[in-house]
């Protein structure tokens, strides 16, 4: 009885551990899923202050489309950014992989505003051919010594 | 482009010439019974232009997809411009054709629906084509060049000749191909330095066999709102319209003498801003009956989807989610109108709300006369740049390009060349100086793909159609969904220079002037058939008749527009 006892102890301080491993290895990429999904929350909510926290897209591209912001101010950048871009919550995230010590790449949905799947198709007399439909879009988190940052500025539809 | 295949425009808005044209005798009649089953329309206009109650009675239906069925080039998704057959004509034999753009061939149906067979049309990119006599003529683009192609009915290629528009500064952009006023075959075009259409002669009347011209129709206009019809200079209708905003086209006329004409009026700022209605006059020039053809029924647009039968019998081709149908349209001797314009000032449209349009509450918020906008867009179109191989590149290895679908203009370049105006760019908010500057900074010219958006503005350069806008209005980059935030929404027959014609999520055009058939637009957009290039994708100026816009487009101007 005592031996079993011992057999069990030893499998489960095996399986803790590791569980445990596993657990470490996969923090990075829980966390910066979890980055990912704040960040669009927070723009969702127009909490820009604390979305600037994850921003990582840079603010040249904002400012182009908004010159008479000045490029130091980022509140005011990012404020614009959801006038231009689909500041939406993330409703999925398809798959996640890791592309090196510090990068992350996530395939992700969101939601339109009425729950319904946000769905990006061909615009301006485009064809499907040439601007195909899209439902999932490609995100890149990196994980710098601040935290982990949001790479790529929401969807664009013209 | 007027909904009718052999349309030509007798009189615009407030035009107050009289416009004296002759009918021909269209050789419906004798169209080649080579392939086509002797078959005659099933439904003759005499037996129902009083009583009928419905306003249309449909013959066939025809499936999607397949051997025998209409294409839908893309569908399915709500922002998008689904393309499909672009014209409905019929033979004296009754069989029924459809111009199946999007998969380049003509579908052939006898009278009773059945299937004919297809006749593939010989061209990369096809624009438009048309029974002109006993033969098929067709606009295509074949080896670098745009070419009238006149066909046999079964196909054969009988000769195929370039097309040489009169020489222009501008751009020039198919619009259809149509009769003129002498019978002769034209291919309508837009010219961006004119800012007008031009027809360009394609085949005189007098090369067509047993053409011959018919009795003279005038179009007299009586006041703003009232047009008389005239034959032999006898007044045998007369159209009252409830706008000043109306155009009235004369059809060519049967063997017989009877013929069709088709009022377009502008009505107001619902879905359906055009009233457009058929009007059937017999040999004798009295008026049959009228119907009006259900347009905002289809479910993808066709430019030219009304055709009429060797007897004046009328048909249409609705299109709908699993195919199509062919329809004849019941005439009546009275249509009460579905829209009549609104009394109420454009600016109520919306509340009337006091704008500051100092931009000290908005930056955005500034006022910008009409003219400056129209400087705007044109400095657009007559832009001139010589680009590289590494502006147009086409296989570049950065991650912005990896995306990226190279304008139509720049396929088969292999030396550096000078494009006019400024490419289409998906996410582009450049003005043509940045663009010019760009370029000169060896940076890619245009994306008619989706770009990553870290990529806007930093290694590609061009402009989409919400950034032209933006641009013409001297606002932020908007797209056309927030566009509208900076808008008030005005009655369509109220539109004029810097007003736009906005679809959410999918296209905004910028207006330059409309007339009672349709629009004229700036817009940065892509595939356009521009002569010089088989397509064109960029900053254009074109023509678009109403039928384009039902119930997808609404009418806005900016709200600091002076």
């Amino acid at each position: 009885m005592p031996r079993s006892l011992s057999i069990i102890g030893l499998c489960f301080i095996l399986l803790c551990t590791q569980g445990c491993k596993d657990s470490g290895k996969n923090s990075d990429v829980e966390r910066a899923r979890d980055a990912l999904i704040t960040y669009f929350r927070l723009l969702h909510d127009h909490q820009y202050n604390d979305a600037l926290r994850y921003h990582g897209g840079g603010f040249e591209r904002i400012n182009n489309g908004a010159p008479d912001i000045s490029p130091d101010d980022h509140i005011a950048l990012l404020t614009y950014s959801c006038e231009l871009f689909r500041c939406l919550e993330v409703r999925n995230i398809l798959s996640q992989r890791q592309l090196s010590q510090k990068e992350f790449l996530f395939r992700v949905q969101f939601s339109n505003e009425d729950g319904t799947l946000f769905t990006r198709g061909p615009c301006c007399g485009a064809t499907e051919q040439m601007q195909p439909t899209e439902t999932a879009f490609d995100y890149h988190v990196d994980k710098t010594g601040s935290g982990f940052l949001v790479m790529d500025l929401p969807p664009y539809v013209p | 482009m007027p909904l009718f295949p052999q349309a030509r425009e007798c009189r615009f808005r407030q035009a107050r010439r009289v416009s004296s044209v002759a009918l021909v005798v269209f050789l419906f009649s004798t169209f080649s019974p080579i392939l086509f089953a002797q078959q005659e329309p099933s439904a003759s206009i005499a037996q129902t232009p009083s009583s009928a109650t419905t306003p249309y009675t449909v013959l066939f239906s025809i499936p999607k997809g397949g051997k025998s069925g209409v294409t839908y080039a893309h569908e399915n998704t709500p922002e998008m411009l689904p393309q499909g057959p672009r014209r409905l004509m019929i033979t004296d034999d009754g069989t029924f054709l459809v111009f199946d753009a999007a998969a380049n061939r003509l579908l052939r149906y006898s009278s009773s629906g059945t299937f004919q067979g297809t006749l593939e049309l010989p061209a990369t990119t096809l624009f438009d084509t048309i029974i002109y006599g006993h033969e098929l003529y067709v606009v295509g683009f074949q080896n670098d060049q745009w070419k009238l192609m006149h066909l046999s009915m079964d196909g054969k290629v009988l000769d195929a000749n370039p097309i040489t528009p009169p020489r222009s500064s501008g751009m020039q952009v198919f619009d259809t191909l149509k009769v003129n006023a002498s019978g002769d075959l034209v291919l309508e075009i837009t010219d961006s330095a004119l800012r007008s259409t031009v027809d360009v002669p394609l085949v005189s009347a007098s090369n067509v066999k047993k053409a011959a011209m018919n009795a003279a129709v005038e179009i007299h206009s009586k006041d703003a709102q009232t047009d008389e019809l005239n034959v032999k200079g006898r007044t045998i209708d007369t159209i009252g319209f409830h706008s000043r905003m109306h155009a009235f086209k004369v059809f060519p006329a049967h063997e017989n003498g009877a013929f069709e004409a088709r009022t377009t009026e502008v009505t107001d700022n619902s879905a359906m801003p055009v009233d457009d209605v058929m009007r059937s006059y017999g040999p004798d020039g009295k008026l049959r009956g009228m119907a009006r053809p259900p347009v905002a029924e289809n479910y993808i647009s066709v430019p030219e989807s009304v055709a009429s039968g060797s007897d004046g019998t009328l048909y249409a081709l609705i299109t709908r989610p699993d195919g199509a149908n062919i329809v004849r349209l019941s005439l009546q001797k009275s249509l009460s109108p579905v829209a009549v314009p609104s009394a109420t000032p454009a600016t109520a449209l919306t509340a009337s709300v006091t704008v500051d349009c100092s931009g000290k509450t908005n930056p955005d918020l500034k006022t910008r006369t009409r003219s400056a906008m129209a400087t705007q867009a044109n400095a657009y179109l007559s832009n001139s740049k010589s680009l590289t191989m590494r502006n147009m590149d086409i296989a570049a290895p950065t991650r912005c390009d990896k995306q990226r679908t190279a304008p139509s203009q720049f396929v088969g370049k292999k030396t550096t060349t000078t494009f006019p105006s400024v490419p289409y760019l998906w996410g582009g908010y450049d003005l043509p100086g940045t663009f010019n500057s760009a370029m000169d900074s060896d940076r890619v010219a245009g994306n008619s793909g989706m770009t990553y958006p870290s990529c806007f503005g930093t290694s590609l350069a061009g402009v989409d159609c919400s950034g032209f806008v933006s641009r013409v209005w001297n606002i932020r980059q908007q797209t056309t969904a927030s566009l509208l935030n900076f808008s008030t929404s005005i009655n369509t027959f109220n539109l004029s220079t810097g007003d736009i014609l906005d679809y959410p999520g999918n296209h905004v055009m910028l207006v330059d002037r409309i007339d009672g058939n349709g629009a004229y637009v700036w817009e940065s957009t892509v595939g356009v058939p521009a002569y010089g290039y088989g397509k064109f994708d960029g900053v254009s100026y074109r023509y678009y008749s109403w039928s384009y816009f039902l119930g997808k487009y609404q009418s806005y101007k900016y709200q600091c527009v002076s």
